[in-house]
Formats: structure tokens, sequence, C-alpha cells
């Protein structure tokens, strides 16, 4: 009972939000579009088993029915102009079905019209920034944050730290390399665009429960939209070699109830206020004697 | 009595030393042989060298 | 007899030059070259197999527990740099080398002084970038793909950009070569729709070789630029643009998978036959189908890169031409099996490999269609997804004919027989182990794990330490082909037979074994009969 509910989960079908042991396969996702890499994958997989069984068994037959130790006794024949026809047409009907259901699901994916949100994520050597830029229709004043891979896990990756990675959890889930100090924070049932850039290397944007990945260029803004169906925490992970610390700039998204959003979002704002007055006037003498340092890069 | 490095395969035939033979066997598909490979190999060389340019002539006119 | 008789077979012994420094650094005899060629590609197989090592061994358990995550960087890097320049395609190419002329009746390459340079720049230029893991600052590791910016923070940048350059016209001198030989050095009565598939699959490739290794000396000779020349290709600062590179970078690196693959195809459509005793079904087919899969991998190359941001158009376009490609690849696997189909088998190591290939290269090609597809490869791309197809169509695809080829002719080179007892046992661990090592890795990036990274999440842990015994067996294994080799060449009794199999059919089997050092000085009379494909008539 316990195997064949592990086997099934493993399959897939269950949401998760986290990878988990012996996973086979991808989720369905938590958002409206991310069933579409999921039935995609899974159908393409299915053609190619069929296919696959076909071929192979063809092989393992003739393997055992036409060994010369067996007495069988070579055929001269090299051509099956029907057969060599079949065969080509075939793959061309079974590619032609994929295509449309593929084209169909890019389309889909591609439109990012018709957002009521949008958030803009920044790929830096080694970690996300994330800028709310409008919610429904208003813009958004200075609610923007840094996300960075969480203390423990930091702590616990460092060579021959001596501490046990599956140690780093958050309640049940074990979060290792998988957490964040702060997660970008959205509602749910709302349709989010994002503009996806870097900072100074390609990186790459990637949450598996929301179907798709984004590169994260910089002088490119890349836009991408999701809608996420249920309340929960969505993990990810940069998914383009950015250097040293690639595998360890993870991403973090919660999605909330769209009061529970509201109320988080008017928090945020408020302590944004309080934490940067309107700037005092400008005073030449002070900025004059300024110091010109400019803060350093982070070199690869 | 020493070799060049590039005679060092040869096989020194007696025959051949003797009759002090300068002028090449008459072999038409050698000959044929001949005359195709520097037409081959001129066509592709002037194709990878053109290939080259387009790759670096577009550096310095896109820099 | 199928060939003048000369004074070849008894040259043997004056044929080859006595001086080592003669016979190996001055060579300009394609067998001893493709001899060269071969050795070297075998030593960079173990030094890039010696990065995998390390790479699993990391992998082995999360935490990091053996190497800093940038020297992480650098074994990925070089590791796929290696394997790629300095393993397989120096392979093909010692391969083509061998069995090119004597395949096509030649008595040697076009211009084997050429071919000497072809080979010798190799070891300078590994030499050079290998060099480079101990530089102040370490090798490259922005990836064997070079990604800008990233691969412009790395210090040894110039070197690797100079070992490429000369790595690149190597292989533009050997694929001069090699058409050069095919098109004008074919023994009279060798028409081209009569040569083996073999030197079809070398001519496609080395057209294939000439139009991209440029496109590649461009694209990192733009790196270089922005590096050290103040231009902005690829700096969005300066105009530039990153994606630019990952175009120009791709326009090469998608042919170049099938300059990979290609020579391997020919090799399976010469080991076939030989041992199901039965032409090769659909020769044309077969060899249309090698152009058109050349053809087709000119407009493809986006298809790495549709996690980008292209538009939708491009996306589309890219996607039916890459699903297209399935077509010809089908044709050619299911006429090899057409081939076993009715055949009387027997199966020695090589046809083994060439089975293993057929079965496990077409898992590889099925991972390949799921990649096509757009919406689904958002989920695959930079995952351990991709890394187990490609690692499927290289390693028991590209890899496996490469030693199936060396089993079926190290008996035509060496005159003796390997022991088919440890060619056995080495082809049952390679299978085994192999799928252990790979298999697993689909799971991985199904469940999310992203590719170039040392360390993950706990929940990767089962499939990856699956996967790491099999790379630290598979590893092993090899070195069981190793001894074979070596017992064969200087200990194996058991002399070999002009044609050493029974099934054989072609000139290459013609000659004695071992190959006397100078053949076909006289151009072979050419009886049909005897050839794979003399009788082609659809």
């Amino acid at each position: 009972m316990a195997a064949a509910s592990l086997a099934l989960a493993s399959f897939g079908g269950v949401v998760q939000a986290d990878p988990h042991p012996w996973q086979l396969n991808m989720e369905r996702g938590a958002s409206t579009w991310s069933h579409v890499p999921y039935d995609l994958n899974n159908i393409s997989l299915a053609v190619c088993v069929v296919i696959g069984v076909l071929v192979f068994g063809a092989m393992f037959i003739a393997m055992f029915r036409f060994r010369k130790s067996r007495g069988a006794v070579a055929e001269k024949w090299a051509h099956n102009t029907v057969l060599e026809v079949v065969w080509t047409t075939i793959p061309v009907v079974i590619l032609i079905t994929l295509a449309y259901l593929a084209t169909g699901g890019l389309t889909s994916w591609a439109d990012t019209t018709g957002s009521q949100m949008t958030v803009k994520v920044t790929g830096y050597q080694w970690k996300w920034r994330y800028d709310y830029v409008s919610y429904m229709g208003k813009p958004i004043e200075k609610v923007g944050f840094m996300s960075k891979l969480d203390q423990q896990s930091d702590d616990t990756r460092q060579l021959d730290s001596g501490m046990d990675p599956y140690a780093v959890k958050v309640g049940d889930e074990h979060t290792y390399l998988l957490n964040v100090d702060k997660p970008l924070v959205v509602p749910v049932d709302t349709k989010i665009r994002f503009a996806i850039t870097g900072g100074d290397v390609i990186h790459s944007w990637w949450v598996p429960a929301l179907g798709w990945k984004l590169d994260a260029i910089p002088g490119i803004i890349n836009a991408a939209w999701t809608n996420i169906k249920e309340p929960g925490t969505y993990r990810g992970q940069c998914a383009e070699l950015c250097g040293q610390d690639h595998g360890f700039m993870p991403i973090v998204v919660v999605a909330k109830s769209k009061a529970d959003f509201a109320k988080w979002l008017a928090e945020q704002e408020a302590a944004s206020k309080k934490a940067s007055p309107p700037p005092a006037p400008f005073d030449a003498a002070a900025a004059a004697s300024a110091s010109n340092s400019v803060p350093a890069v982070p070199q690869g | 009595m020493t070799r060049s490095w590039r005679t060092a395969t040869c096989t020194p035939d007696p025959s051949v030393e003797a009759s002090g033979v300068t002028q090449p066997i008459p072999d038409k598909h050698a000959a044929d042989s001949r005359r195709g490979v520097r037409r081959t190999v001129k066509i592709l060389i002037a194709v990878v060298i053109g290939f080259y340019l387009l790759a670096f002539l577009q550096i310095l006119l896109m820099k | 007899m199928s060939y003048a008789a000369t004074h070849d077979q008894h040259d043997d012994h004056h044929g080859a030059p006595k001086s080592f420094f003669q016979r190996w650094c001055m060579s300009t005899n394609h067998k001893d070259i493709g001899t060269l060629y071969l050795i070297f590609a075998l030593t960079m197989f173990f030094i890039g197999g010696s990065f995998a090592m390390t790479i699993r061994a990391e992998l082995f358990k999360p935490g990091l527990q053996l190497v800093q995550p940038y020297f992480f960087n650098e074994l990925t890097t070089m590791h796929g740099l290696i394997m790629i320049f300095g393993a397989i395609m120096p392979a093909f190419v010692g391969l083509g080398n061998w069995m090119i002329p004597l395949m096509v009746g030649a008595p040697d390459m076009a211009l084997p002084r050429m071919n000497n340079l072809s080979f010798w720049i190799l070891p300078f230029a590994f030499i050079l970038m290998l060099s480079t893991l101990f530089l102040p600052g370490g090798g490259p590791a922005g990836g064997w793909t070079m990604y800008p910016p990233l691969s412009l923070q790395s210090d040894s940048l110039a070197y690797v950009v100079f070992a490429i350059h000369l790595m690149g016209i190597s292989s533009i001198m050997g694929a001069i070569n090699i058409i050069a030989t095919i098109l004008n050095m074919r023994a009279p009565g060798m028409d081209l729709l009569k040569m083996p598939v073999f030197v079809w699959s070398w001519l496609i490739t080395a057209f294939l070789l000439i139009a991209v290794m440029p496109v590649l000396a461009g694209a990192v000779t733009m790196l270089l630029t922005d590096k050290y020349f103040g231009t902005s290709f690829f700096n969005p600062g300066g105009g530039g643009d990153p994606v630019l590179y990952q175009h120009v970078f791709w326009f090469f690196g998608h042919p170049e998978v099938y300059i990979m693959i290609l020579p391997a195809f020919g090799i399976v459509s010469e080991i076939v036959p030989t041992f199901a005793r039965k032409p090769i079904f659909g020769y044309k087919a077969m060899v249309f189908a090698l152009a058109c899969i050349a053809f087709l991998s000119f407009i493809v190359w986006a298809h790495h890169m549709f996690a980008v941001g292209l538009p939708l158009g491009a996306d589309l376009f890219f996607m039916y031409a890459t699903m297209l490609i399935a077509v010809p690849t089908g044709v050619k696997v299911f006429n090899w099996v057409a081939t076993m189909w009715g055949g009387s088998m027997t199966f020695e190591t090589p046809m083994l490999f060439a089975i293993a290939f057929i079965i496990l290269f077409t898992i590889g090609g099925f991972s390949g269609l799921m990649l096509a597809l757009v919406p689904a490869d958002f989920q695959y791309q930079d995952t351990y997804f991709v890394v187990a197809h490609f690692h499927y169509v290289l390693v028991t695809g590209a890899l496996f004919a490469i030693i199936a080829a060396a089993y079926y002719w190290l008996p035509k080179w060496s005159g003796r027989m390997y022991n088919e007892f440890w060619g056995k046992v080495h082809f049952w661990n390679s299978v085994v182990w192999v799928n252990v090592l790979f298999f697993p890795q689909h799971f991985l990036g199904l469940a999310g794990m992203p590719r170039r990274i040392p360390d993950y999440n706990v929940a990767f842990a089962n499939f990856n330490m699956i996967s790491s015994i099999g790379g630290f067996l598979f590893g092993a294994s090899q070195l069981i082909f190793l001894g074979v080799v070596i017992h064969c060449v200087f200990f194996s009794k058991k002399k070999a037979t002009d044609r050493v199999w029974e099934g054989a059919k072609g000139l290459e089997w013609t000659v004695p074994s071992p190959a006397p050092h100078h053949t076909f000085s006289v151009p072979p009379v050419i009886h049909d009969e005897e050839l794979a494909h003399g009788n082609v008539h659809a």
C-alpha cells in the first residue's frame, strides 16, 4: 500500500511543491498553465515507449530467430519499398500530432497580455532581486528586496562543514539549498507578469511548479506570466551556469490568498515609506565633499 | 649514403635506379588523382578562407 | 585475387621507417597517423573520464565533500571540452584515416604531409588547454559552451581560445584531406554509390566540419576581443547582445553534434551487415538519410536556446525543424533492424556494441524528441534530463560505435585476434554500468535537479548515488578495454586471417592482416560481388 502510493506519488499527479526522493516524473504543477509541459511530457513519453517496444521488440525477436547458431540462413533481400514508405509516413504523422499539441501550448504561454500584476526579477551573482512594479493597475512604490540562500543551507554547504544537509528543514520539508531569506510573495488567482533580466551574467529563473523557466540576461528584459491556483510555497533554482555559486541561489515563491497578499503588500509599502523618508533638498557643498567611491561589483 | 627524411619511406627499386629514368612512369589513374586532388584542395581552401573571412570580417565591421 | 599482386605484402618490413622519430613524428602514412589519433583519443578519454569520476564522486552525496564549487565548474567545463574535442572527434578522425584509403582502394590520403600536421597540432593544443588548470585563476569554468558574460570572467580565456583555434584548424585540414581523398583517389570502379556507408558518412561529416569550424573560430575570437580588445559584441553596455554569442556558437554547435554521430552511423552500417551476413537494408536510403540529417543540422541550432526568450515564431520554427530530424534518423534505425531481420547472426563483441548502440542511441533519440517540444523543454532545459539525453547519444552512441569499430578492425590493424571472452566482459560491464550511470539522470532532471551544480537538495540524493556508482564502475570497465587492446597488439598469439570476419565484405578485407605499411600502391581491380554494396539498384 505504501509502495503503491509512493509509486503513484513518484510518478507525479499529486502536487508536491518540493522534489521528493525517488521522484520519477515531473509534477503537474500549481499554475493554470503548468499542466502543459506535464501533459506534453507524458504524451511524448508514451509515444516513445510504444515505438521503443515495437523497435526493440523486433530486434530481440530477430536476435533470437535469426541467429546462425539456430541454423538461420541469411536472406538476400535489401529493399522493401512499401515498408520504407510506411515507416517514413507514420513517424511524420506522429510528429505532426505532437507538434500541433506543442504549438497550442506554446502560443498560450507567449501571451502575457491581460496581466493584473507585474514583478521585476533580476539575477545577480549569486542571488535574486525582486521588485514589485504594479498590482491591480496601481503602481507599487519601493517594494523590492534581495533574496538569497538561507543561512543554514549556506553554512551547511561549505566544503568540509561537517554539517548534515538532511538537518536543514522547515517543519517536515527538507529545504537544503531550496530556501531563501526573503521569498517572493504573490497572490493566487492573479495573472502575474514577470519582467526578468540579469545584472551581471546570464542566470535563469525557474520554479518547476509554475511550469517554465526563462533566462535572466543582462541588457534584455524577458517576459513571462503565471497564474497560481493554490496557495503554497513553491521552490526552484537558478537554471543557467552563472559562476561558482550557481547551485546556491534558489528561488522561493510564496502564494497567498488575495486578501493575505493585499495585507502583506500594504505592510511592505508602509515599511518602505518609514525606511526611506522623502529626500532632502540638494546641498551642493555637501555633495562636493562626499566620497566618490563606487560600491564594488562582485567578481566571478 | 645518408638519405633525406623525404625519401626515408621509399624502397629503392634497383631497376629504376639503374636505368636512370627521370620521367614518371605513365599512370593515368595517378595523374588524374593528382590533378583532381589539386582542384579539390584549391576549391576547399578557397571555401574555408572565405568562411573565415566572413567570420572575421563581420567582427571587424561590427566592432 | 581482387588486387594485382605487387611486392607490397613483402614490403612490410622495409615499408615502415626504422627510426622511431621518423616513423611516428614525421609520419606521412595514413595507418600510422590513424594509430596516433586513436592512441591520443584513448588517452584524452581517460583524462576526461577522470574529471567525470571526480564530478560523480562529489555528487555521490549531498553536501560538499571534495572540491570547491569553482573547481567543480572547471571540472565540468574541461570534461566537456576534452571529451568532445579530444576524445570523440579525434577517434573518428583516426578511424577515418585508417579505413578510408583501404575502403576506396587508395594508397594513402590525398595530402599525407598535411595529415601529419593535422595530428600533431592536437597534443600541443591539449597540453595548452589542460595547463590552464594549473594557472593562477584556474582553467575555464563557464561550461564547454563558454557563454558570455560568464566566460569573460575567466583568466584563462586567451589560452582556451587559442587551443580551440588550433583544434579547429586541425579538423579543417583533416576534413579537406578526407574530401580530396574520397572524391579523387578511389580506385577505378569504386563509384560513389558503391562506397561503404562509413566512407559516405565521413564524406558528409567532412563538409559539416568545413562549414562550421570557422564559425566556432569566429565566436571564440569575439569572446577574446570582447575581453581584451574593447569590443562589445556581447556586452549590452556597449550595444551588444549576449544572445548573439549563443546563436553563433550553436550554429557551430548543432552541426558539431552531428559531426560526432554521423561517422558512428557509418560504423554501425558496416558492422551489422557483416555479422548478420546480409547486405545493409536500403543502402541508398541510408546514404540519403545521412545527407538529410546533415542538411537539417544547419537549421535547428536554436533548440539549445528555447529558454532564452526567443520570439514565438522562432521557437515554433526551430521546434518543427528539430522534430523533422527524427524522420531520417528513424529510417536509419529501422534499416538497421531490417538488416538484422532475416539474417544469420553471430554476436561477437563488435556486433554486441553495435546492437547496444542501436538500442541505446534510440533511447537518447527519444529524450531528444521530448526535448524538442518547447513547452516541455521549459521544464527540461538546463536540467539533468538534458545531461541524460546527450550522454546517451554520445556515450552509448558515439563512444560505443568507436569501441565497436576498434574491436571490428583491430585484427586488421594488428594481425591478431583480441581475446573474445574479455571483449564480452568489457561489453557487458559497459552496457550495464552505463545505464546505471545515466538512466537515473532522466529522473533527476524531471524531478527538478539543474545541471552544472556541485551540490543538491537531499531529495535528489538517491538517484545521484546510484548514478555515481554506475559512473565509477563504468569508468573502471574501460580499463578492461585498455587491457584487451594492449593484449591484442602486443601479446596475442592468435593470428587473424585476411577476411577476419566470415561475413565481411569490401576492399579493406582483401589486404593482409596486419595491413602492410603501404597498400594499394597499385589500384586494385574492383569486383562488384566482393564489395558490400557493389550491386545496389535502389
